[in-house]
């Protein structure tokens, strides 16, 4: 197809949900690492990533009651060297995989279990393999 | 603070589940402006959005049983040309609200993952 594709909306944040602002601010700030932007009422925002994509943070009083749905996934370019970072942050491994199909995958709760995943991933490599 | 943050990891990837890989395609493929770029088993992946981000879609047996509580904003200018267009997809409108002078609709994808329209 040559035509454009209207978006209605360009993908801009992603929000989470967390029940202790100051442990997520923690984490995520480390984990994807990047600094606090801005907070109010019950928000924080981190400054945008390489990307463009901002993060954010909303105080839920609710709690996670089944697998988060939509999820995230981290490029890193060593599984095994980051898992133990990860964990030392408060993220528990929930499972460690390589080999086929993934170069190597590991999925982690956050400290509210919410899960996302790291990834060691070369789309490239994969679709010339099909 | 002025030091460099070392990341753990870069965010390169966000995964949606779904039940119907196709209608979820042409849901956020009108959505995002995006088209198919790779398919494989339940998986399916959209060309890359701006910088290094990819949404791909992953087929799953289970239905949706609570709040998304990771969820995806986009930003509109016609906030309800949008809504409309969204509903037009599959979507629905679930509310509307107002914070501290930012306008923001939520809506539900047809698997019924909630995501935010912000006013632009």
């Amino acid at each position: 197809m040559a035509e454009e594709t209207g978006a209605i909306a360009p993908l801009t944040h992603v929000g989470i949900d967390v029940s202790d602002l100051g442990r997520a601010e923690e984490f995520y700030s480390a984990l994807l690492g990047v600094k606090r932007y801005a907070a109010w009422d019950q928000y924080i925002a981190f400054e945008p990533l390489t990307n463009g994509l901002i993060v954010y943070l909303q105080q839920v009083p609710d709690k996670k009651t089944s697998k988060s749905r939509v999820h995230f996934d981290l490029t890193v370019s060593d599984i095994k060297a980051t898992v133990p970072k990860v964990q030392a942050l408060g993220a528990r491994l929930l499972v460690e995989e390589f080999g086929e199909p993934t170069d190597g995958l590991a999925v982690f709760a956050d400290p509210d279990g919410n899960e996302f995943c790291l990834m060691k991933f070369d789309l490239d490599s994969k679709v010339s393999k099909e | 603070m002025t030091e460099e943050t070392a990341a753990i990891g870069v965010l390169t990837q966000v995964g949606i589940d779904v039940s119907d890989l196709g209608r979820a395609e042409a849901f956020y493929s009108a959505l995002l402006g995006v088209k198919r770029f790779a398919a494989h088993d339940n998986y399916l992946s959209f060309e890359p959005l701006q910088g290094e981000l990819t949404v791909y879609l992953q087929k799953v047996p289970e239905g949706k049983t609570s709040k998304t509580r990771v969820h995806l904003d986009v930003t509109v200018k016609d906030m309800e040309g949008s809504v409309a267009r969204v509903e037009g997809l599959g979507g629905k409108r679930l509310g509307s609200f107002t914070e501290a002078g930012e306008g923001w609709t939520v809506v539900a994808d047809p698997d019924g993952n909630e995501l935010c329209l912000l006013q632009g």
